[in-house]
């Protein structure tokens, strides 16, 4: 049977790059209880972490502390035969109560009555703010996701959906302000930086219906959103001074609550039966608002005057966007041997956005304000497939789109305004895809596709203009064997008058894993190169203090990444089963031979050039002993290893040993 | 060996021109200003029948009993399969119910003991395989796209992430945790997310398809459209990452145009980094005054993207090297055009 050595395959795969959870070393049985067939199985236990170096970064990347915790819990529960009130339920659970990260799912059904699925997940990080005052911008922030979806009568001809999402954040956020200097002048020098204690929350509430009928499928959806963030205003007493001339502050607070809604609504209908021809439609429109408020007090010191003198700030806007987007596919498969598929689609998005702001006290400011940005856009894609024997297909496609980005744009204070009059854009962009895909047998499998295209007026100067990318990937199946390699290119130039923007990043590796299902061996290794090469023109702002420089400058970014990664699994004797892995990512920086390569610090600068990439080693070596104490009694004790360390300005970087024991019990 | 709709009940085994025609002709003609395109039907159904092969007819269906007799391993727990109620419990038509539903016609197969004279989907071409799942699934509407999709031009075909008999879990039945069946092709991405910084998908918290639709999606409503081609939209039309970062969905007063024209990918790697922010370059001015250039013909107005006035701000001094400690509200501002709070 294949499933054993996927199953082990998976096993082994994902201990090799999951930080220590249960790998499945204790199979759960299953029994019998009142015409249900139960399964489960649960590991538990303490895991501890001895952190040195960077504590805020470890924080933010990793963030495993002491504490109890589950490791993984599974429940199954399947009807054996169909006359209870559920035909299947199951529960999974991991990282309650300690661990920075946490997912829940529940699932229920009761096939032709509903289907009930659930998912919680709980992300705890440190968000990596600028370095502020008092090391406040280490503190943690939460994150957690809910979503349950209930279809009423599934499987049947027409299915009521309901649904609830809800997602929160809290924690941290970082603002700045502008401050004036004693001369009421104002420099980049003069921004404090401070921290604001945001509250984020929005609740999704959606309905619909699926119906099937005349060889048809009709999905109606509609759903709104609501959203609200509060930031609680902060006290800046004593912050102190990033220049010497700027008055002190004495106390700021701010307020800033933003609120508002999203309704939107999907209808899609498509054929459930594609014969020769099939097609599908699917049409959404979103009308999004939000108001905001802003209330602010600042004081500061005026030292000569031996006063204190007070601004506040008071703004209140709307933004509004209604986007509508929708598109059309039509299937053909004139014979077993093709397929093609012809795709339009349009796109509209117009947000307008109004403010009124005042300001009073230390300097008066009263002014409105108005914003509108339109982007619409309508895209072709027609593509074909062929495939004259079962072991060779060719695929070719040609891309179009077609889009226009308007905006306007009006100030006034008082009775004096300007404006910009509505302006527009247009950009469109070609491509062409060509691709084949050879299956000679013998559990080999390789393909190849190139695309190559070209954008008259880009946005940006790093926009796609003239691109070709080219990917390969190949692949050998056997027995215990399995091997593979893959190739990705993507080029990007896009010229102006002067100067040029270019991009190149590719990406290769090779994989191989082996698996002897009877001794219980399971090997997984993989390499992985990504590399990355882009040059852009920038302006020169380095004043160097020379009697000139010239106005622009060039920037070369680099990255040379190397990822290494392996694990093993094996079972040396009954009842016990050893897992280690190891991965390795080593961003080498610029090219060899760059000043910012690793040799140095990641940055370098002559004058017009800034060379710059991020020199760094990340590796995470790890193994866990599994050993079978009683039938369904398994102790588990494991260890992991996370080494991080950049050579870039700072030198940041840190090493934790992470270890745990735990019981894994199936019932 | 069976192509696509192939002889000998290649899957399924009611693809036959003659029972096309009939239902698709029962359905139009339900309304008499549908009877041109029956006319149209009638006409282009046998073009569609070509290639197929007649089905054998010595090959009879045999009841999903008959397979359980060698297949006991296989139709045992099969109650709890998904797959058991509309195919598995035998209140289908015989093409439609059973092991046959997915398998074919078994006579041949039962008579011989030919494993040829049966469908087998790990034999079968990646679109063969496709095909027959589709017959009921095609209406789904998560699967809309599939036939556009990159998985589905790249030749992967359904059971190459999924398994019917031997799936892991509940739900979807997978081959494996989801994670590792895309991380079994998609290895440059595990690299991705082997990195310092990146989104908590190996650490359980995330899973691939919260941002992607492996069986396809429509064309993104950002940058051009064409790429990529198989994330998911979060509320039928906006960028996946508004659906858990909420706070740069906005509207904003004042918006930051690339955001909703590009998208979030010109500035960040969603999959991992080894930058902090997953941003595309260690220090933020590179990548800021990469687009902010004064170049002329570029921008929302195409005129230029203005660049920072060189009077202000001092690369020379580190503190203007991070744009966004001052720009803070580099997202979107309610309150200041140049995004200062």
């Amino acid at each position: 049977m294949k499933a054993l050595p996927a199953a082990l395959l998976a096993a082994a795969m994902a201990f090799g790059q999951q930080p220590v959870t249960s790998s499945g070393d204790l199979r759960a049985g299953s029994r019998e209880v009142g015409g249900y067939s139960v399964s489960n199985s649960v590991e538990a236990g303490y895991r501890f972490a001895e952190v040195g170096g960077d504590t805020d970064l470890y924080r933010a990347g990793v963030n495993y502390g002491d504490g109890m915790r589950l490791f993984d819990a599974r429940v199954r529960v399947d009807s054996l035969d169909g006359k209870g009130v559920l035909d299947g339920f199951s529960l999974r659970s991991a990282g309650a109560p300690a661990d920075p990260y946490q997912a829940h799912t529940v699932r229920a059904e009761r096939d032709g009555v509903f289907r009930y699925e659930m998912q919680y997940r709980l992300n705890r990080y440190h968000n990596l703010l600028p370095t502020l005052w008092r090391g406040e911008h280490g503190l943690r922030t939460e994150r957690s996701l809910q979503a349950h979806d209930l279809t009423l009568r599934p499987g049947t001809g027409f299915e009521l959906l309901l649904g609830y999402d809800r997602n929160s954040r809290a924690g941290p956020g970082f603002a700045s302000e502008g401050v004036a200097d004693s001369f009421l002048g104002f420099d980049a020098r003069n921004f404090l930086r401070f921290r604001t204690d945001l509250r984020q929350r929005n609740n999704q509430y959606r309905g619909g219906f699926s119906a099937r009928f005349a060889g048809l499928a009709l999905t109606v959806l509609h759903a709104v959103d609501l959203y609200e963030e509060g930031g609680r205003s902060f006290d800046a007493a004593g912050v102190p001074s990033a220049a010497s001339n700027i008055q002190p502050v004495e106390s700021l607070s701010r307020s800033e609550p933003f609120h508002g809604r999203t309704p939107y609504t999907t209808a899609a209908l498509r054929t459930q039966k594609e014969r020769w021809i099939g097609f599908n439609a699917r049409y959404v429109y979103s009308s999004g608002y939000r108001n905001s408020t802003l209330l602010e007090s600042l004081t500061v010191s005026d030292p000569a005057a031996n006063a204190s003198t007070l601004r506040e700030t008071f703004v209140v806007g709307d933004a509004d966007r209604k986007q509508s987007s929708g598109d059309l596919t039509v299937v053909l498969l004139p014979s077993p041997r093709w397929t093609v598929t012809n795709t339009t689609s349009f796109h509209n998005t117009r947000i307008d956005g109004q403010a009124a702001f005042l300001e009073t006290g230390l300097y008066d400011n009263e002014f409105m304000s108005f914003e509108h940005l339109g982007i619409r856009r309508v895209s072709n894609a027609a593509e074909a497939s062929f495939r004259p024997v079962r072991q060779f297909s060719i695929y070719g496609a040609h891309r179009h789109s077609e889009r226009r980005i308007r905006s306007s744009g009006a100030l006034r204070f008082g009775d004096f305004g300007f404006g910009r009059e509505l302006e527009a854009v247009d950009n469109g962009i070609r491509s062409g895809a060509a691709g084949v895909r050879w299956v000679p047998g013998g559990g080999l499998r390789a393909s190849f596709d190139f695309e190559a295209g070209r954008a008259d007026r880009p946005l940006a100067p790093t926009s796609e203009r003239r691109f070709h990318n080219e990917s390969a990937r190949v692949r050998w199946r056997g027995k215990s064997l399995t091997a593979g390699g893959f190739f990705r290119r993507r080029l990007n130039d896009n010229p102006t008058e002067l100067l040029a923007y270019s991009s190149k990043s590719q990406a290769q590796g090779l994989h191989a894993s082996w698996v002897d299902s009877d001794a219980g061996w399971v090997v997984d290794a993989s390499y992985s190169l990504l590399d990355m090469d882009v040059s852009a023109s920038i302006l020169n702002l380095f004043d160097l203090g020379g009697p000139s420089r010239p106005d622009r400058g060039r920037s070369v970014y680099g990255s040379r990444i190397h990822n290494l990664h392996l694990s093993v699994r094996a079972i040396p004797r009954e009842g016990v089963t050893l897992s280690a892995g190891y991965s390795l990512t080593k961003d080498l920086g610029a090219r060899r031979g760059d000043p910012a390569s690793s040799e140095s610090q990641g940055f370098a600068f002559d004058g017009t050039t800034i060379v710059s990439g991020l020199p760094m080693t990340y590796q995470s070596p790890q193994c866990r002993l599994s050993i079978r104490v009683r039938e369904n009694l398994a102790w588990n004790v494991g260890w992991q290893y996370y080494g991080y360390a950049e050579r870039f300005a700072g030198l940041r970087g840190y090493r934790a040993h992470v270890g745990y024991t735990s019981l894994s019990l199936s019932l | 060996m069976p192509e696509r709709r192939g002889a000998n009940g290649g899957p399924p085994a009611r693809a036959v021109a003659g029972d096309s025609r009939l239902v698709l002709s029962v359905h139009l003609m339900r309304g008499a200003p549908e009877f041109a395109l029956v006319v149209l039907a009638a006409a282009l159904v046998p073009l569609a029948a070509l290639g197929q092969g007649a089905p054998d007819p010595g090959n009879q269906f045999v009841g999903g009993l008959v397979c359980q007799g060698c297949h006991a391993e296989v139709s045992q727990g099969f109650r709890a399969n998904p797959h058991y109620e509309p195919a598995g419990k035998g209140s289908q038509p015989p093409d439609r119910t059973g092991c046959e539903g997915c398998h074919g016609p078994g006579f041949l197969h039962v008579t011989s003991a030919d494993p040829e004279k049966i469908v087998g989907f790990p034999a079968l071409a990646p679109s063969a395989t496709q095909d027959g799942c589709l017959q009921c699934h095609s209406g789904d509407f998560g699967k809309m796209h599939i036939r556009r999709s990159a998985h589905s031009t790249g030749e992967v075909g359904c059971t190459s992430c999924h398994s019917i008999h031997s799936a892991q879990g509940f739900g979807p039945l997978l081959v494996g945790e989801q994670r590792e069946v895309c991380y079994g092709c998609h290895r440059e991405i595990r690299a991705r997310f082997e990195m310092p910084f990146k989104h908590r998908v190996n650490e359980g918290a995330m899973e691939c398809t919260d941002c992607h639709n492996p069986h396809g999606a429509p064309m993104a409503t950002w940058g051009t459209a064409h790429s990529p081609r198989m994330v998911s939209h979060a509320f039928g039309n906006d960028q996946p990452c508004t659906k858990c970062h909420a706070d740069k969905r906005g509207p904003f007063v004042h918006e930051h145009a690339p955001v909703r024209a590009e998208g979030c990918h010109s500035c960040h790697e969603p999959h991992g980094s080894a930058n902090a922010r997953l941003l595309n370059r260690p220090m933020a001015f590179t990548l800021c005054l990469e687009c902010h250039s004064d170049i002329a013909g570029f921008g929302p107005r195409g005129e230029s993207i203005p660049g920072p006035s060189r009077f202000f701000h001092n690369l020379s001094d580190p503190a203007f090297r991070d744009c966004v400690l001052c720009h803070a509200r580099i997202h979107g501002s309610n309150v200041d055009r140049w995004f200062r709070r």
